[in-house]
C-alpha cells in the first residue's frame, strides 16, 4: 500500500472517530458547552472524511459552510441559554421548564 | 408577455427559491413587524403559485424544464413542493395572529427564518447532488431551529438546543454519507446511484443509510425523536415543525426512490426503513397515547404517522411511493386542522380544551376534523393514506405495513378520542387561557384550509392521479 | 314519488331532523312535534321502498367516489328494506315514547339527546341502505359516533367511562379489523359491492375465505359476537330513552343487518369454504348464547338483565347467518326483527316503570302489573316473543333457526338455540308472570297521575308489531328470496 492510501486510511479513521466521539458528545452531555463542542467535532471529522475520500473542493466549503452555521447558532443559543436560565448545565435547564409547565390531569 | 411567462416558467424551480429567498432578505430588512409580514406573505404566495403551476405541468402535461447545472425535478420533488410551499404560506398567515406576542424586533427575524427555511427544504427536493441536498436540509433546520428559539416561552430555547445538537450530530452523518456515496458511485449527483456501476456496493448502502437515518431523526421518527417533546412542547412553532417533519420525510422518499433503482442498494435501505417505521409507529403510538400536553400528545402522532410513511416508502414500489405521498398530504392537512384549532389556546394542557366547542365552535370543528383524519375516519383524506398504505402493502405480501397502518389509526382512536371528549363533553372548568379574539382573519383561512383539505378525502381522484403519476416518474418507471 | 326520492328522504330527514330538533328546542312542545314528525316521515319513506322491493324496483344513489371501483352509494334491496321499514316504524313510536319520558323524566339537555337520536337513526339506516362494503364501513362508523353521545348523555364519571369502552370497542374493531377486510376483499374482487352470491365467490382460497370471516364477524363489534360484545353489557347505565337506540333500534340490529348483509352479499356461496371458521365462530356463539342467557338470570337490575338477555338474541341471529344457507339467512333477518320488536317493546315499558315508579331492580317487580296493566301487557309480550313462545314474532324466528340448524345438519346448533330459549324463559318468564300474580304494591306511583298515554300508548303498539310476522311469514320468505337468488 503506498504511503499516500495509507495516509488517506489514517485521516479517515481520525475523521470517522471525531465524527462518533463528537456526535456522542453532542447527543448525551449535560453541559451545553461540551455539547456545542461535540457537534463542532463532529462536523469538522465530517469534513476530514469528505477529504479524505477525495471530494471535490465545492463539497468542502459547502461542508465547512455547514459546520459555521451550527458554530454560529449554537453560540447565539448559548449565550441565550445563559442570559435565561443562569445555568449552562442541561438537567437544570430541563428542572426548571418542568416548573413552568402547568399541572396535567390524570385522566 | 408570454414568452417572459415561459421563460419563467421553463425556470421554476430557480424561480420558487428565488421568490422565497429574496423574500426572506427582504422581510428581514423590514423593521416594521406587520409590513414584514406582509412581505412575507406574498413571498410564500408568490412561490406557492409558481409550485404548483410547475407541479401541475410536470406530472400531468411533462413540460420540459430548462437544464439547470444546480437545481433537477423529479417526481417526488414536483408532488411534495407545492405542498411545502402551501403549507409554509398558511404558516406565516396564520403568524398574523400571533404577531403580539412576539418581540416587536423579533417579527423580521421570524419571518425571514419561515422562507428560510422553506427554501432551504425545498431546495434540498430540487438539488440536482448531495452536497446541494444536504446544504438545502440544514438551511430549513437551521431555520427552524432558529424559530423555536425566538419562541415567547424561554423553553423554547431548550428545545432549539436539542433540535441543534441532534441536527448537528445529523448533518456530520449526512456529510460522511455524501462521501461514502460519492466515492462509491463516482458522482454527487443525486440520480447517478442508478446510472452508475457502483463499485462498493456495502460502502454505497452505508453512504445511503448515514443520509436516511439522519433525515428520519428530523422527521421526528422513533426512536431518534428525543428533540420534538422538548421543541413541540415549549414552543409555538408547531405548525413549522411538522412541516419540517413532512418535508424531512419528502427528502427520504426522494433518495428512497433513487436507491430502489440501484439493486445493490434497494434491499437494505429498504430493510433500515421498514425497521424505522415500524419502531416509530409503535413508540409514537405509545406515547402520543399517554401524553398529557396537547403539543407533545401531537409530536409523538406525528412520529406514529412518520412510521407509516416510512414503510410505505420501504415497499419501494409505485403503489408504496404513491402511498407514501398521499400519507404526507394526509398529514399535513390533519396536523394544521389540529395545530390551528389548539393554537387558539394559550394553554397546552388537556384541560384547556374543556368545553371548546362552545368557546369556539370552529377550533372545535378544526380539531375533531384534524382528530379524525388522524384515525384514518372515512370520508376524511387520512382514510385515504391509510388505504393505499394498506393496499400496496397487501400486494406485496408486507402484512406488517397493515399491523402498522392499523396500529396508528386504533392510537389515534385513544388520545384523538380524548381530545374530542374534552372539547364536546366537558365543561370549561376554570376560565381557560384562551385568547377568544385570535379568530382574527388571518386564522380562520388556516383553518379553511384545513378542513378542506380533509373534505378532499371525498373527491381525490385527481390527487390519487397526480401521487401515482409522481411515483412512477420518481421510480423511472414508464409513466 | 319515487323510488330515489324516498330513499333520499329515508337517509336525509333525520340528519335534518337533527338540526331542527336543535334549532327549535323551545318551546318543549315544537320539539316533540318535529321530533315525533320526522320520525313519521321517516316510516312513510321506508313503507314505500318496501312496496318499491316488491314491486321489483331498484334505485340507487351515489354521493362520492373516493376511490376507484369504490363509491359511497345507497341502494334499495330486501334485506336492508324490511329491517329499514321495520325499524323506521318503531322508531315513531320511540320518538313519541321519548317525548314522554323527557318530561316525565326530567331529563337533561332533551333536545340534545333527541338530536343524536335523530343522528343515530339516520346512521342506522344508512347501514341498512348500504350499497357496497365501504358504505357500510361509513355508515358504521358514524352510528358509533352518533350513539356515543346517546351514552355518555348523563355526563358522569360512570357514564364517561361507558362511553368510552362504548366507543374504544365499536371504533376499535372496526379500524383494527373490519378495515384490513375490507382493503383485503377489494384486493381480491376488484370491487366493494354487495351482490347476490357474494362478490367474494369463486374469488377467495380457503385459508382467505377463514380469516376473513373472523376479521369481519369480530370486525362488526356492533353484533356483539364475542369478544366484541363488552360494549353491549356496558352500555346499561345509558338513559331510557339512548339505552332503546343502543340496543332495540340502531346500534345492535343494524350491525346485525350489517353482517347479514356480509354473509349474503360478500361471501355467498364462499361461506361454504370458509369452514372451520364456521363451525368453530358457531360454537362459540352458541355456547355465549346460553351463557349470555344464564348470566341474565343473575342480573337483578332489569337493564342489566335485558342487556345480556338481548346480547344472547343477536347471537342467535348470527347463528343463523353462518349456517350458510338460505334458510338460516331468512331465519336471522326474522331473529333481528323480532328481537327488534320485543327489545323495543321492553325497553320503553321499563322505562315508563321507572319514570312512573322509580323502580328498576326485578325484586321490585311482582305485582306492578295489576297498577300498570297495559305496560306489562306490553312486557309480558315481548318477553313471550324473546322466549320464542307462538304465536309471537320470536317464535317463529326459532322455530326456522332450528328448522335451518337441522337442514345443514348442524344439529347440535338447533340444540344449542333450544337451550337458549329455555334459559330466556328462565330468566324472563317468571319476571313476567309475577307482575301480574304479585300483590300490588299500594305506594307504586311516584306521580299521582299515573303513566301518561305518551309512554303508555308506544309499547302496546309496538308489542302488537310482534305478532305481525304471525301473519306475514310466508309474504316476507318471498319478499327476502332475492337475497340469496338473483332475480
Amino acid at each position: 500500500m503506498s504511503a499516500q492510501a495509507l495516509a488517506s486510511m489514517l485521516v479517515l479513521g481520525v475523521a470517522l472517530a471525531m465524527l462518533f466521539a463528537g456526535a456522542a458528545t453532542a447527543l448525551t452531555a449535560a453541559n451545553i458547552v461540551k455539547r456545542i463542542t461535540g457537534v463542532l467535532i463532529a462536523l469538522l471529522g465530517a469534513v476530514l472524511c469528505l477529504a479524505a475520500l477525495g471530494a471535490g473542493a465545492q463539497t468542502l466549503v459547502a461542508a465547512v459552510a455547514i459546520a459555521l452555521a451550527y458554530c454560529a447558532v449554537g453560540a447565539a443559543l448559548l449565550v441565550r441559554m445563559q442570559e435565561s436560565y443562569g445555568v449552562v448545565e442541561t438537567p437544570e435547564a430541563d428542572k426548571a421548564d418542568l416548573a413552568d409547565e402547568p399541572r396535567e390531569p390524570r385522566s | 408577455m408570454s414568452a417572459y411567462l415561459d421563460l419563467i416558467r421553463s425556470h421554476a424551480p430557480a424561480v420558487i427559491l428565488g421568490a422565497l429567498l429574496v423574500g426572506a432578505a427582504l422581510a428581514l430588512a423590514t423593521p416594521h413587524g406587520r409590513a414584514s409580514w406582509a412581505l412575507a406573505l406574498f413571498a410564500a404566495i408568490a412561490a406557492a403559485v409558481a409550485a404548483l403551476d410547475l407541479s401541475w405541468r410536470f406530472l400531468t402535461t411533462g413540460a420540459p424544464l430548462a437544464p439547470d447545472a444546480v437545481l433537477t425535478v423529479d417526481g417526488v420533488g414536483a408532488f411534495v413542493a407545492p405542498l411545502i410551499a402551501i403549507l409554509a404560506a398558511l404558516v406565516i398567515l396564520a403568524e398574523g395572529a400571533a404577531i403580539r406576542e412576539r418581540l416587536a424586533r423579533a417579527i423580521p427575524f421570524a419571518m425571514a427564518l419561515h422562507l428560510a427555511g422553506a427554501a432551504g427544504w425545498i431546495g434540498a427536493l430540487f438539488a440536482q447532488d448531495f452536497v446541494g441536498l444536504v446544504v438545502g436540509v440544514n438551511v430549513g433546520w437551521l431555520a427552524l431551529t432558529g424559530l423555536v428559539a425566538t419562541g415567547p416561552e424561554r423553553g423554547g430555547l431548550n428545545g432549539a438546543l436539542r433540535m441543534l445538537t441532534a441536527g448537528g450530530a445529523g448533518a456530520a452523518f449526512m456529510l460522511a454519507g455524501v462521501a461514502l456515496v460519492t466515492y462509491a458511485t463516482g458522482s454527487s449527483a443525486v440520480d447517478a446511484a442508478a446510472r452508475a456501476l457502483i463499485s462498493g456496493p456495502q460502502i454505497a448502502t452505508l453512504g445511503f443509510v448515514l443520509l436516511l437515518v439522519p433525515l428520519m431523526l428530523m422527521a421526528g421518527a422513533a426512536p431518534f425523536h428525543g428533540w420534538s417533546g422538548a421543541a413541540f412542547g415549549r414552543s409555538n412553532e408547531t405548525l413549522a415543525l411538522t412541516m419540517g417533519a413532512l418535508a424531512s420525510l419528502a427528502v427520504v422518499a426522494r433518495l428512497a426512490a433513487v436507491a430502489a433503482t440501484a439493486p445493490a442498494v434497494a434491499e437494505s435501505v429498504s430493510v433500515v426503513l421498514v425497521s424505522v417505521g415500524i419502531a416509530s409507529v409503535l413508540i409514537g403510538s405509545v406515547q402520543a397515547v399517554g401524553a398529557v400536553n396537547v403539543r407533545r400528545l401531537i409530536a409523538y402522532a406525528g412520529a406514529a404517522q412518520a412510521g407509516c410513511v416510512l414503510v410505505a416508502i420501504a415497499l419501494e414500489s409505485p403503489a408504496g411511493l404513491a402511498a407514501a405521498l398521499i400519507q404526507l398530504s394526509a398529514w399535513g392537512a390533519g396536523a394544521f386542522a389540529l395545530f390551528a384549532g389548539i393554537a387558539a389556546s394559550k394553554d397546552a394542557a388537556l384541560t384547556a380544551l374543556d368545553g371548546l366547542g362552545r368557546r369556539a365552535p370552529f377550533a372545535g370543528i378544526a380539531i375533531t376534523v384534524g382528530a379524525l383524519s388522524f384515525m384514518g375516519a372515512p370520508l376524511t383524506i387520512g382514510l385515504l393514506g391509510r388505504w393505499r398504505l394498506i393496499e400496496a402493502g397487501v400486494g406485496a405480501g408486507w402484512w406488517w405495513a397493515t399491523g402498522a397502518a392499523i396500529v396508528t389509526s386504533l392510537a389515534a382512536v385513544f388520545y384523538g378520542g380524548r381530545l374530542i371528549e374534552r372539547i364536546y363533553f366537558r365543561r370549561a372548568t376554570e376560565a381557560a387561557a384562551f385568547d377568544l379574539d385570535v379568530w382574527r382573519w388571518a386564522r380562520a383561512p388556516v383553518l379553511a384550509a384545513a378542513i378542506a383539505a380533509i373534505a378532499w378525502g371525498l373527491a381525490p381522484s385527481l390527487l390519487l392521479e397526480l401521487a401515482a403519476r409522481a411515483s412512477r416518474l420518481a421510480l423511472g418507471v414508464d409513466a | 314519488m319515487t323510488a330515489e326520492l324516498a330513499l333520499a328522504g329515508v337517509l336525509g330527514v333525520s340528519a335534518l331532523q337533527a338540526l331542527l330538533v336543535l334549532a327549535l328546542s323551545r318551546p318543549p312542545g315544537l320539539r316533540d312535534v318535529v321530533h315525533v314528525l320526522s320520525t313519521g316521515v321517516v316510516a312513510l319513506f321506508a313503507g314505500y321502498l318496501v312496496v318499491a322491493v316488491a314491486n321489483g324496483e331498484t334505485a340507487r344513489i351515489v354521493l362520492a367516489q373516493p376511490l376507484p371501483n369504490v363509491e359511497l352509494a345507497f341502494a334499495i334491496e330486501p334485506l336492508g328494506t324490511l329491517a329499514g321499514a321495520v325499524l323506521a316504524g318503531l322508531g315513531f313510536l320511540h320518538a313519541v315514547h321519548t317525548s314522554g319520558m323527557v318530561r316525565a323524566t326530567d331529563q337533561k339537555a332533551p333536545a340534545r339527546l333527541m338530536a343524536f337520536s335523530a343522528l343515530t337513526t339516520a346512521a342506522a339506516m344508512a347501514v341498512m341502505f348500504s350499497a357496497n362494503l365501504f358504505s357500510f364501513f361509513v355508515a358504521y362508523q358514524a352510528l358509533a359516533l352518533a350513539a356515543f353521545p346517546l351514552v355518555a348523555h348523563v355526563g358522569d364519571d360512570e357514564a364517561r367511562n361507558t362511553a368510552r369502552t362504548f366507543l374504544a370497542v365499536l371504533l376499535g374493531a372496526s379500524i383494527a379489523l373490519l378495515l384490513p377486510a375490507m382493503i383485503w376483499t377489494y384486493t381480491l374482487a376488484g370491487a366493494l359491492e354487495f351482490q347476490t352470491g357474494g362478490v367474494l365467490a369463486g374469488r377467495v382460497d380457503q385459508l382467505s375465505a377463514n380469516i376473513l370471516l373472523v376479521l369481519f364477524v369480530l370486525g362488526i363489534a356492533g353484533a356483539a359476537a364475542p369478544p366484541m360484545h363488552r360494549w353491549l353489557t356496558v352500555s346499561f347505565t345509558a338513559p331510557y330513552p339512548s339505552l332503546v337506540l343502543v340496543q332495540g333500534l340502531a346500534v345492535l340490529p343494524a350491525a346485525g343487518i350489517g353482517l347479514l348483509k356480509v354473509f349474503a352479499y360478500v361471501f355467498g356461496s364462499a361461506l361454504i369454504t370458509a369452514a372451520p371458521a364456521t363451525q368453530i365462530l358457531l360454537g362459540i356463539c352458541g355456547v355465549t348464547m346460553c351463557s349470555a342467557a344464564l348470566i341474565a338470570l343473575s342480573k337483578t337490575d332489569m337493564r342489566e338483565r335485558l342487556a345480556y338477555s338481548f346480547w344472547a338474541q343477536s347471537l342467535a341471529a348470527i347463528v343463523g347467518g353462518l349456517l350458510a344457507a338460505p334458510a338460516g339467512l331468512f331465519a336471522a333477518a326474522l331473529q333481528i326483527v323480532a328481537t327488534s320488536c320485543a327489545a323495543t317493546t321492553l325497553l320503553m315499558a321499563v322505562g315508563t316503570t321507572a319514570a312512573v315508579t322509580g323502580r328498576h331492580r326485578t325484586l321490585d317487580y311482582p305485582g306492578l302489573g295489576r297498577v300498570m296493566p297495559w305496560t306489562f301487557a306490553g312486557i309480558a309480550i315481548a318477553c313471550a316473543s324473546l322466549i320464542g313462545m307462538p304465536p309471537f314474532s320470536g317464535a317463529w324466528a326459532k322455530l326456522w333457526l332450528i328448522t335451518a340448524s337441522a337442514s345443514t345438519g348442524v344439529i347440535w346448533a338447533a340444540g344449542l338455540v333450544g337451550a337458549a330459549a329455555v334459559l330466556t324463559f328462565a330468566h324472563l318468564g317468571p319476571l313476567a308472570a309475577n307482575a301480574f300474580a304479585g300483590r300490588a304494591p299500594t305506594d307504586a306511583f311516584k306521580r299521582p297521575d299515573g303513566a301518561s298515554i305518551l309512554l303508555v300508548a308506544p309499547v302496546i303498539l309496538a308489542a302488537a308489531g310482534t305478532l305481525g310476522l304471525l301473519v306475514l311469514a310466508d309474504p316476507l320468505a318471498s319478499f327476502l328470496s332475492p337475497v340469496w337468488t338473483p332475480r
